[in-house]
């Protein structure tokens, strides 16, 4: 018997499990301004499809990603001319390496908080600033840097958190 | 992989996300992803990396949108995830309006905190969290909490009463009221006044909550943050690490579970006592004496007598030596006035302030709180003017209200000394009666210990109120050499609070003796009333009985 959650619960699930399906964009669709739109339009449907959703039948986030899936999908048809896509066959191929890997997309992302931890603040500020605005443009105009010089520090920042990440993950603890 | 080969595939996976990608690398890139696992899981780790830092530093243009006014659609019979070309076009056109809206809706002018709009901004507009539970909870524009109410962009203020909150990636937050702040992002909370209890999901980590004086990073933990009204913060940690850093000057600190941190109105922090009921880390089991129900006045009283007191004063609680019927009474809205009530006096002579209240209280004499917060588990407070020079209405305001740069005469009048609160207590755990003095309206506590001064309660025969009766000496308010006298019209105003049947929550007020016809001065609920002089009513010294 499906067991439909009420609205308020839905609510709750959708807010709990934003940043999964976030990230599983992201692993789908480089651009972050994509990314964007497709996460919003995610939102919706999922609101507007809620009431299919059984929490008998599975997880939320299986059924919240399959969602988004779908709305990469439609994107990709669209976009696919414009924009320097993957190919479908290496997308697939991701995909299923991440699904393969069980609770990789987690396991990453709790490597990278326990990683961003432990920058030095100066790296933090100029990742946080660049991230959040957007644009290394932005920020380094602020910083009175070049915006080349930025992003080559970024990337810099990039690697050593990335490293750490992998260390982590391969030591398999955040401890 | 070797190094080489691991620089190569991220700045392929840059150029990838940063759209710089071209022809011949695509197809480079491609080919190793599609024969290497490994290059998979290594690519597909660095776009975690990406994913995961624009998750958590995305600023406020774009959040979750406010879904609740979007309707479901029909369970379809067709294929599950296939959607007809006009209900796409429609939720995109939705999608469409909503981003627009997101990305180009101005954000709000600076609120006042405790201000008329201060509920939850989430009826238009993305969505941080929602309300887990409520604990007699009521937002400062008078509207009780409601669970599944949603909290988005823009201050907010919570006048009375303990929530939670489930925000983002199942971060977990309690507030206490009163409390005023702001959601910056999924992970992020400006804290202007009151308390939160942060509590991250296991292996999570990065909430920032940040507050005037100091940003507190979390490291994977639990741990509590208090801004009191005088601007005094601190930080305990109860499991994890956090990590607390002084705005003014970078000094920053690691602190572990089971301690804390204080940091004064100044930016300057300093080692603080653990206390582990400092901050209320559960929602209680119990169920409140009285059920629901916001508790608060509409106030219509504008001035209160002061009468010169013709006899010596005995302080013990009987109020034999008052004449009640210059007593002002102030009643919570229905169905609470008969329950939740005060009815307050003033006298003075040439060396006390006398203040006496009766107050209708389910749950009397049980004050349990905390430093900084001890208006909130019961008590009355009132705030008084002895500077004739300030004259009426008062024009100080509190430094949150005031501009950046403020004038003199403003600044002169904000941190007049002889401004004060006196907020009257009563102590459960030491069985006594209590007095917290502030100055000014930046609410500065004395330079020492007030002494001298006599309080007295008595506790209803029915358990259903007390009566209290203070004596406070002229020197406490630093007028010793000019009390007020007869014919003075001063600045005051009357506060009571009530509290859950432990003694620590505040489940709401009542503000009277308030300017009925203010003067141009910041917007505020009658919560922050106490923060604005304009909104303060008048003490009137009277030479007899009237």
């Amino acid at each position: 018997m499906s067991t439909e959650p009420s609205d308020d619960h839905f609510m709750t699930l959708l807010l709990a499990n934003q940043s999964r399906v976030y990230r599983f964009l992201f692993t789908l669709v480089p651009r972050r301004e994509d990314v964007e739109d497709l996460f919003q339009q995610t939102c919706l449907t999922l609101w507007q499809e809620r009431a299919k959703f059984d929490p008998g039948k599975g997880q939320f986030v299986s059924w919240a990603c399959a969602i988004a899936q779908n709305h990469v999908r439609n994107f990709r048809r669209r976009e696919s001319t414009r924009q320097a896509l993957l190919s479908e066959e290496v997308a697939e191929l991701l995909l299923a390496t991440r699904e393969a890997g069980g609770r990789f997309s987690e396991e990453c992302h709790q490597a990278l908080q326990h990683c961003l931890n432990r920058l030095p603040p100066h790296q933090m500020a100029l990742v946080e600033e660049s991230y959040r605005e957007g644009a290394l443009v932005s920020t380094a105009a602020a910083a009175g840097r070049s915006a080349n010089a930025l992003y080559k520090s970024l990337r810099r920042i990039r690697a050593i958190l990335h490293d750490c990440m992998l260390r982590v993950l391969a030591e398999g603890s955040t401890s | 992989m070797n190094a080489d080969e691991a620089a190569r595939l991220r700045d392929w996976a840059d150029d990838y996300v940063a759209g710089t990608l071209g022809l011949a690398e695509r197809e480079a890139l491609e080919r190793e992803l599609l024969t290497s696992p490994e290059a998979r899981r290594f690519f597909l780790s660095y776009l975690e990396l990406h994913a995961g830092l624009a998750w958590q530093f995305r600023g406020l243009e774009c959040e979750l949108p406010d879904l609740r006014e979007v309707k479901p659609t029909r369970p379809s019979t067709s294929r599950r995830w296939r959607w007809g070309l006009s209900s796409a076009a429609a939720v995109l056109a939705v999608a469409a309006a909503v981003l627009l809206w997101l990305r180009w809706a101005p954000l709000e002018p600076p609120a006042d905190p405790g201000g008329s709009r201060s509920g939850p901004r989430a009826d238009s507009g993305p969505t941080f969290a929602v309300v887990r539970e409520t604990l007699r909870g009521r937002w400062a524009d008078g509207r009780e909490v409601r669970v599944s109410e949603s909290v988005g962009r823009g201050r907010w203020s919570l006048q009375s009463g303990l929530i939670s909150l489930a925000g983002a990636d199942g971060v977990d937050l309690l507030v206490e009221g009163p409390a005023i702040a702001e959601w910056l992002g999924n992970q992020h909370i400006r804290l202007m006044s009151g308390t939160v209890v942060v509590r991250m999901p296991e292996g999570r980590s990065g909430f920032v909550v940040e507050t005037a004086q100091m940003r507190v990073t979390d490291l994977g933990t639990e741990f509590g943050v208090g801004v009191s009204p005088s601007g005094d913060e601190r930080v305990q940690v109860y499991g994890g690490r956090v990590r607390a850093e002084a705005t003014a000057s970078g000094a920053a600190q690691e602190l572990k579970a089971g301690s804390a941190l204080r940091c004064s109105a100044e930016g300057e922090l300093a080692p603080a006592a653990f206390v582990e009921d400092r901050f209320t880390r559960r929602m209680p089991r119990t169920t409140p004496a009285t059920p629901g129900g916001p508790l608060y006045n509409r106030s219509v009283i504008e001035s209160v007598a002061v009468v010169r007191a013709t006899n010596e004063v005995s302080v013990d609680g009987q109020l034999t030596e008052w004449n009640r019927s210059t007593f002002f009474k102030s009643a919570c809205e229905p169905p609470y006035a008969a329950t939740y009530f005060v009815e307050g006096g003033m006298m003075y002579d040439a060396a006390h302030l006398y203040v006496a209240a009766h107050v209708g209280d389910p749950e009397p004499m049980r004050n349990a709180s905390r430093d900084g917060f001890h208006f909130a588990g019961g008590s009355v407070i009132v705030r008084l003017s002895t500077d004739r020079r300030l004259g009426w209405p008062l024009k100080g305001i509190n430094r949150q209200f005031r501009p950046q740069k403020p004038s003199r005469e403003l600044l002169a009048d904000s941190t007049n000394e002889r401004v004060t609160s006196l907020i009257l207590w009563y102590d459960a755990t030491s069985g006594r009666a209590s007095l917290d003095l502030q100055h000014g309206f930046d609410l500065q506590p004395p330079a020492a210990a007030a002494t001298g001064w006599q309080g007295a309660f008595q506790k209803d025969a029915d358990g259903l109120g007390y009566t209290l009766e203070y004596a406070i000496p002229w020197r406490l308010l630093h007028c010793e050499s000019d009390p007020p006298r007869a014919g003075d019209v001063m600045g005051a105003l009357w506060t009571v609070h009530w509290s859950d049947a432990d003694g620590r929550i505040c489940f709401g007020q009542v503000v009277d003796v308030t300017n009925q016809n203010p003067p141009a001065s910041p917007t505020a609920s009658p919560a922050a009333y106490f923060l604005i002089g304009p909104h303060w009513g008048r003490a009137v010294f009277e030479r007899v009985l009237p």
